[in-house]
């Protein structure tokens, strides 16, 4: 089956799965061992100095395997790129509808591929942005909310950390059940 | 000599001498780890503890405050060490600004925070509640409180150098009862 591929165009669609790339993130040089709060993103994955967050186009409804693959050498040189190095480890990934019918902070999400050769070229390049001005570090810290309230992990398919077939079905199952009470 | 942990938890009024040799009395409210700690002179002073610790020993801060400023000044570089960039570090006005920031508010914040550097180079400090989750990141100019919740979000930002200590702490307060509500 050949790989989706949105027009250049194409506005995004409310089932489509969108992802923000994340990175190797340091600790402070004095903190380390310090208590983390459970549950809680890094704000670093979603702060973007412009208010404009970059996101993938995962899928059509879910992450698509063909899709990943190639996103994922994009970003893994997108990592290398960086100073120091940081490696990639996945996405996290949200419905788009989430983002564009949140009622605390009124978002559009603007298909913007990237046009360039071989690896620094990204058909599904998408960002965000807010519909008023806001201050970029409050246009992240929004997004990591509704990220923490909807969204979930899409491991990198090279990543290590990536679950395996049974952790995948029990995590599965973990959100169909999250998904229920929600609407319970 | 210290102060027995269980006299320093019931004790609520301490007379400390200051460097000037004058009694003074201190409220503690909360009695923290340096009152526990605290080093006492020869004899007790008609029967109430007396301190030969500077009256800035017994200070009203949170208990994680001095951890907290460990981090802090750990996380920043020898002079000459350029850190841009690399989220390892703190810039020394950085460091500064939260330092004030923490040492002004300490007793109003909910908990202990995980510190951390955005990536532009400012002080995110996450803490936890049981009503919520309260960010504040901390630059030179200015503090953004982020606290979000079942009911809402709740945004401020605030220029600490422009406002009283006490107007700073109080709003700050607002925002951690509101989580708490």
């Amino acid at each position: 089956m050949a790989r989706w591929i949105p027009d250049s165009n194409q506005q995004v669609g409310p089932k489509e799965l969108l992802g923000r790339r994340r990175f190797d993130q340091s600790s402070l040089a004095g903190a380390w061992g310090q208590k983390t709060i459970e549950g809680s993103l890094d704000f670093r994955v979603f702060e973007d100095r412009y208010s404009r967050v970059s996101l993938d186009r995962l899928g059509r409804t879910n992450g698509e395997r063909q899709v990943l693959d190639y996103l994922v050498v994009r970003a893994e040189f997108e990592g290398e790129k960086r100073r120091p190095p940081q490696r990639f480890h996945g996405w996290w990934a949200i419905q788009a509808k989430k983002l564009l019918e949140n009622n605390r902070l009124p978002l559009q999400i603007i298909p913007s591929p990237d046009v360039g050769t071989d690896l620094e070229e990204n058909v599904y390049h998408s960002h965000a942005q807010p519909l008023k001005v806001t201050e970029s570090y409050f246009v992240a810290l929004h997004l990591r909310d509704l990220f923490e309230r909807h969204g979930r992990f899409e491991h990198s398919p090279n990543s290590p950390l990536k679950p395996n077939w049974w952790q995948r079905k029990v995590l599965g199952l973990i959100g169909l059940l999250q998904s229920l009470a929600e609407k319970i | 000599m210290q102060i027995p942990t269980t006299q320093a938890k019931t004790a609520r009024i301490h007379f400390a001498e200051t460097g000037t040799k004058y009694l003074q009395p201190i409220f503690v409210p909360f009695p923290t780890k340096q009152a526990e700690t605290i080093q006492l002179g020869r004899q007790p002073y008609m029967g109430i503890v007396v301190s030969t610790t500077p009256i800035q020993a017994m200070s009203f801060d949170a208990e994680w405050l001095n951890i907290v400023e460990q981090r802090i000044i750990a996380s920043i570089p020898a002079e000459g060490y350029s850190a841009n960039g690399d989220t390892a570090w703190l810039q020394p006005d950085v460091g500064r600004a939260a330092l004030d920031f923490f040492k002004r508010t300490s007793t109003v914040l909910p908990s202990e925070p995980s510190i951390y550097s955005s990536n532009a180079g400012d002080l995110v400090a996450e803490f936890a509640t049981p009503g919520g989750r309260m960010t504040c990141l901390v630059s030179p100019g200015f503090v953004l409180v982020f606290a979000s919740t079942k009911d809402g979000v709740i945004e401020k930002k605030f220029l600490p150098d422009q406002q009283h200590s006490d107007t700073f702490r109080s709003e700050i307060q607002e925002v951690t009862k509101a989580l708490n509500a």
